[in-house]
């Protein structure tokens, strides 16, 4: 033991044991806490209040580290605990970082999946209220409810929403118009189309090719839509006043509950039904041809 | 008529305790007058207040009591220090500045203009033995060398009042010849130089004038040579041709050959002493006063101030 | 020589003595570099996001430079004046014909050239990563502005309590005050809804304007999303620190005029 090399051979030999040693011992405990159940991994993310005192005023970096934080360890709690986790981190990060649109957007997606609609519709709300030039959120949110949700009055809404923040999106104006014809608001929903066709009327891109057909399509279900509404209405008051329907639509006319006899897009007459009351177009719709018309 | 280039008046500081309890007194009333040419000597053991003093001329702490008067004006004002060139004790400069930086820097803090300053700093460093050194930065710098850059940063103002804390300490004896051969020369041009020592034999060998702080106060000032010759400890006479007369015998110190030395305490006894030897036909050879050191008068004072 | 000529000349040499100092010792090197990296790791984490990029590379770059030189200014204030004491190089340069304010002064302004060149350098670096990004906007030095700005009161404080107490203590005096200037905006939000009546309510209001507020002069959420900064606000910003910086010095150099420097 007097060799100064052999002590400090020594020396070395238990200096790597050690840091083995503590190595290997952390990995034992990674793995022990691993088995736990996901519901007792700690969760600790303070009020936005409290947070926003943490972040000295940095509170967008501070948004920025827990939403990164978030989306590499969100899978890392249990499902029966995950979204009310996901509630209050979304809740701090867009009270710290309230013009933060992603973290509306993923909050709402991550919502989605599981089809927690109030969740989806609770963040993009507040990203609605917070950000009030934001045109994004809106239309998102128009997406969810009419192409998942299928609730075409809220759509509607946030259509509404997207299209009065930025009128100039075609694409908004065309989904807004969408969803007002299926919630029953047909006429604005025929003007809105109208426009779009007037706009791409002689534009050859393939953008304009798309809203020139799109629109051509939709005017002529919508003028459908139209006529055929107004003639159940009729039809409904001449059944109040004589107890069946009218046999014709011609019949319906003359009583004066119409004022015309509606024709579809093409100028043909619609079939009518005296069974059900209802007409039917029953012209072949070639939008190449209308629109090589017009 | 020449002006006092310092005057002090009764200054008195104190220092607060370790935790602000307790009172030290630095200072009990110092009084001092430096005459404008020549070398005075500040001369005391550690602790007795040579610091302080210098400090409170400096402006660097603020006496309880007292006055300050440089060339007869009131020290307060900091204009004042134009004519004065400082070398604090054991100097502490910036390390990280090379030796030629360091005095530049100083001679900015007086407004010297950039040529003007950078001839000085030569001349300087050339003058207290650093030439070929001015580039290393001071944290290479041995004591010694940083004594002499310091002593150049005192220069660089070309004050007509130089203080000097403890200028030769940390030299080797060289190096402390160097210095104060350097004194010497500024005192031939005719500068005031004012410094504090504790190594006596330094202040003995050049100063015009000494003032012995102890305790905090003066306890002897006045022209060296005046100091010395105050005190005449005893008187050696030596003769030869007679016997050494009776009522001198208890008084001989040594006889060899026909020589005789006795060794007297006072005057009046030389005298007598005298006539005798010369009424006997005896021939006198020497009378030697012995005179005390500088260092017998330090002790003495410290004694005296023991015993107190 | 005038008086005030002279002064401007010690000032200017003493600030250039201090910008020296800091430029030859190792910690402004050591906080550099934690800077640079505290940058390098702002882009790494901002390949780990969804959605922006750019986005979390401006956040967090500008959080890390304003809060390294905050850090830098602190460390390096707060031994402005006292570790001039301790090492006793002070007795030299107050024994000169100077003014102690102007030595205050000086050694402000040097250690504010520092934390400029310092700040260019690192707003520099940012550039070059968003550049890389595509998401450079000339806006970060206008952020950069602004840091400046509060730098200049962080340090002003720190000088000022360095200039009474022990580095310790005014590290710790400085470090609170930092905090309190950058929460001081959540107090009325924090501490009305705790309060029940109006006379608390308006003494806990009185208080919060007297707190000194520095995350006004933070606009780095402004620049990340690019919203324009309100007509007059640059201009006050710069005086309300122009003036904070001013009094602190101030009475930094009051303290200081009577101090004994043992």
């Amino acid at each position: 033991m007097r060799s100064p090399i052999l002590k400090r051979f020594i020396a070395t030999l238990f200096a790597i044991l050690l840091f083995f040693s503590i190595f290997n011992i952390h990995k034992d405990l990674t793995y022990i806490t691993r088995i736990y159940p996901d519901e007792y991994r700690s969760y600790y993310i303070p009020s936005s209040l409290h947070a926003k005192v943490f972040s000295l005023g940095y509170t967008n970096a501070l948004s920025d580290l827990l939403y990164l934080w978030f989306v590499y360890y969100w899978d890392w709690y249990g499902k029966n605990v995950r979204y009310s986790y996901m509630e209050h981190t979304f809740e701090v990060m867009t009270d710290l970082d309230p013009k933060n649109q992603d973290a509306y957007i993923i909050a709402a997606l991550l919502a989605f999946v599981p089809l927690k609609w109030d969740l989806v519709y609770k963040f993009l709300d507040k990203g609605i209220e917070k950000n009030p030039e934001n045109y994004v959120i809106p239309y998102d949110a128009g997406n969810y409810a009419l192409f998942s949700e299928k609730n075409y009055e809220r759509a509607a809404k946030y259509f509404q929403i997207a299209f009065e923040r930025n009128p100039e999106r075609t694409t908004i104006k065309n989904l807004l118009a969408y969803s007002l014809s299926h919630k029953g608001d047909l006429e604005t929903s025929l003007k809105y189309f109208e426009e779009i066709l007037d706009k791409y009327k002689n534009d050859d891109s393939p953008e304009g090719n798309y809203y020139r057909f799109s629109s051509v399509l939709h005017i002529f279900e919508v003028k459908n839509e139209i006529a055929k509404r107004d003639v159940e209405k009729a039809v409904e008051k001449y059944r109040a006043k004589f107890g069946k329907n009218p046999p014709s639509l011609r019949v319906l006319k003359k009583e004066g509950f119409i004022n015309e006899i509606p024709k579809d897009p093409l100028g043909k007459d619609y079939e009518y039904d005296p069974n059900s009351g209802t007409i039917k177009c029953v012209s072949k719709f070639n939008p190449k041809e209308v629109i090589g018309r017009w | 008529m020449t002006k006092d280039a310092i005057l002090v008046k009764n200054l008195k500081k104190h220092f607060k305790g370790h935790l602000s309890i307790g009172r030290i007194e630095a200072l009990k009333g110092v009084n001092l007058e430096v005459k404008e040419g020549g070398i005075y000597g500040f001369i005391g053991p550690n602790g007795a207040g040579k610091t302080t003093t210098l400090k409170i001329i400096t402006g660097l702490i603020f006496p309880d009591e007292g006055e300050v008067q440089i060339f007869g004006k009131p020290h307060t004002d900091y204009i004042i220090r134009k004519d004065i060139g400082f070398l604090p004790e054991s100097p502490y400069f910036y390390d990280y500045l090379t030796g030629e930086e360091l005095v530049k820097f100083f001679g900015s803090l007086f407004g010297i203009q950039k040529k003007e300053l950078n001839e000085r700093t030569k001349y300087l460093l050339d003058l207290v033995g650093l030439k070929g050194k001015e580039k290393i930065p001071l944290r290479k710098y041995s004591k010694g060398m940083l004594q002499r850059v310091g002593l150049a940063q005192a220069l660089i103002n070309d004050a007509k009042l130089l203080i000097l804390d403890e200028p030769m300490s940390g030299l080797d004896p060289i190096g402390r010849r160097e210095i104060r051969d350097l004194i010497l020369k500024l005192k031939e041009e005719g500068k005031t130089i004012f410094f504090s020592s504790h190594i006596l034999a330094d202040a003995e060998m050049i100063c015009d004038e000494v003032a012995i702080i102890v305790k905090g106060k003066i306890v002897q000032k006045g022209r060296l040579e005046e100091l010395l010759a105050k005190d005449v400890q005893f008187y050696d006479i030596s003769f030869k041709g007679i016997e050494t007369p009776p009522e001198l015998k208890d008084k001989v110190v040594v006889a060899f050959e026909g020589y005789s030395m006795i060794r007297l305490k006072d005057e009046d006894e030389v005298d007598k002493a005298l006539a005798t030897l010369i009424n006997k036909g005896g021939k006198i050879m020497s009378l030697m006063p012995h005179k005390t050191s500088l260092e017998e008068i330090f002790l003495s004072s410290i004694e005296e101030k023991k015993n107190e | 020589m005038s008086r005030f000529k002279l002064s401007c000349m010690q000032v200017i040499a003493i600030a250039k003595n201090t910008y020296k100092e800091a430029i030859r010792s190792k910690i402004f090197y050591v906080l550099m570099a934690f800077a640079i990296a505290m940058l390098g790791f702002a882009v790494i984490l901002s390949f780990l996001t969804i959605g922006s990029q750019k986005r979390v590379i401006l956040d967090l770059g500008l959080a890390g430079i304003s809060f390294f030189s905050v850090m830098t200014s602190i460390f390096v204030g707060i031994g402005l004046i006292y570790l001039e004491i301790e090492k006793k190089t002070i007795y030299n340069v107050l024994s000169k014909p100077l003014p102690r304010a102007s030595f205050i002064v000086g050694r402000y302004f040097g250690l504010m050239a520092v934390l400029g060149i310092n700040l260019i350098a690192m707003l520099i670096i940012l550039s070059i990563a968003l550049l890389f990004f595509k998401g450079f906007t000339p806006m970060i030095f206008y952020a950069g502005l602004f840091i400046y700005l509060e730098l200049a009161v962080i340090t002003a404080i720190a000088i000022f309590f360095s200039s009474i107490a022990s580095p310790v203590l005014s590290a710790i005096c400085t470090l609170a005050f930092y905090l309190i200037g950058h929460t001081s905006s959540t107090f009325p939000e924090m501490l009305v809804p705790l309060l029940h009546n109006d006379i608390q309510k308006k003494i806990a209001l009185f208080f919060f304007h007297i707190l000194p507020d520095l995350s006004i002069l933070n606009v780095s959420n402004l620049i990340t999303y690019n919203i324009p900064i309100a007509p007059g606000f640059t201009i006050r910003g710069i005086i309300y620190a122009v003036l904070f910086s001013t009094l602190l010095i101030f009475a930094g150099c009051l303290f200081f005029k009577k101090r004994d420097l043992v």
